[in-house]
């Protein structure tokens, strides 16, 4: 992972004007050039690329328990069901143009983690049509 | 406004009588202080729907009495409260973290307006 992807990785846990659902999708979509790591305990998030310095982040607990809610949500928005609230390993589509990321997560009281990597084989778009212009998978 | 949250018919049940306890403590778990989510009953849900986590936790606690929603009407003024830079009440979510409107959500919750719906 390049010194410019982790920089990245660094500013997506500074708060911007899409808050915790910023969070996600940048740690997500960072997935797409490298695989990542991120382990919140006690106040920090330890971020470990595949290929670079493990590094900490501050953060509270309840927003990375978000992000970790919004990467749930982005699995079942892909598959239906694929995953819990509080746990699963499932593919989703990150970024832009979206592409396929593979995520594994824990996300309970006790354990929060999200391991993501670009997913080996391409997954196929939501097979769920829009009726009357209204998404019948993502919600608002 | 109403606000939703999704757990079993046990936690619901304590929750409304008691108000939330942000250092609950799961079953076989550590103490934990994560605040309390809630999510605004029109939406948007983009962090998953209250419903979602009351099957997920009803699946991982099966004897304390099924899936429910504990919807509560909270005053718009502590709901303002809760929003910060990174929960925008734009994203659904309300987080009623320490600071951020928990200690106005305790303070008013045994005058709230409570329901308890059952999931099918």
């Amino acid at each position: 992972m390049s010194t410019a992807v982790a920089e990245r990785l660094r500013r997506a846990f500074e708060p911007g004007p899409r808050g915790a659902l910023g969070l996600a999708d940048a740690l997500v979509a960072a997935a797409r050039e490298g695989a990542i790591r991120c382990v919140w305990a006690g106040g920090c998030v330890r971020v470990t690329p595949a290929d670079g310095e493990p590094f900490d982040v501050t953060l509270p607990k309840s927003v990375f328990r978000a992000a970790l809610a919004r990467v749930a949500a982005l699995c079942n928005e892909h598959r239906p069901g694929s995953v819990t609230p509080y746990r699963g390993d499932a593919p989703l589509l990150a970024g832009d143009p979206p592409a396929p990321v593979f995520v594994a997560f824990v996300n309970t009281p006790d354990e929060q983690r999200l391991d993501a990597r670009l997913a080996p084989v391409q997954v196929t778009a939501p097979a769920v049509p829009h009726t009357n212009g209204v998404s019948a998978t993502a919600p608002a | 406004m109403i606000l939703l949250h999704g757990t079993t018919r046990r936690r619901a049940e304590h929750i409304a009588a008691h108000g939330p306890d942000p250092r609950y403590r799961e079953p076989g778990g550590g103490t934990r202080d994560d605040g309390f989510s809630m999510n605004l009953e029109t939406g948007p849900f983009h962090f998953g729907h209250p419903e979602e986590y009351a099957r997920g936790k009803a699946t991982e606690y099966p004897d304390e009495g099924g899936p429910v929603i504990l919807a509560v009407d909270v005053r718009d003024e502590i709901v303002a409260r809760s929003a910060t830079e990174w929960f925008p009440l734009s994203q659904g979510l309300v987080q009623f973290d320490t600071g951020a409107g928990l200690e106005e959500l305790l303070a008013a919750w045994p005058a709230l307006p409570k329901e308890i719906r059952s999931l099918t």
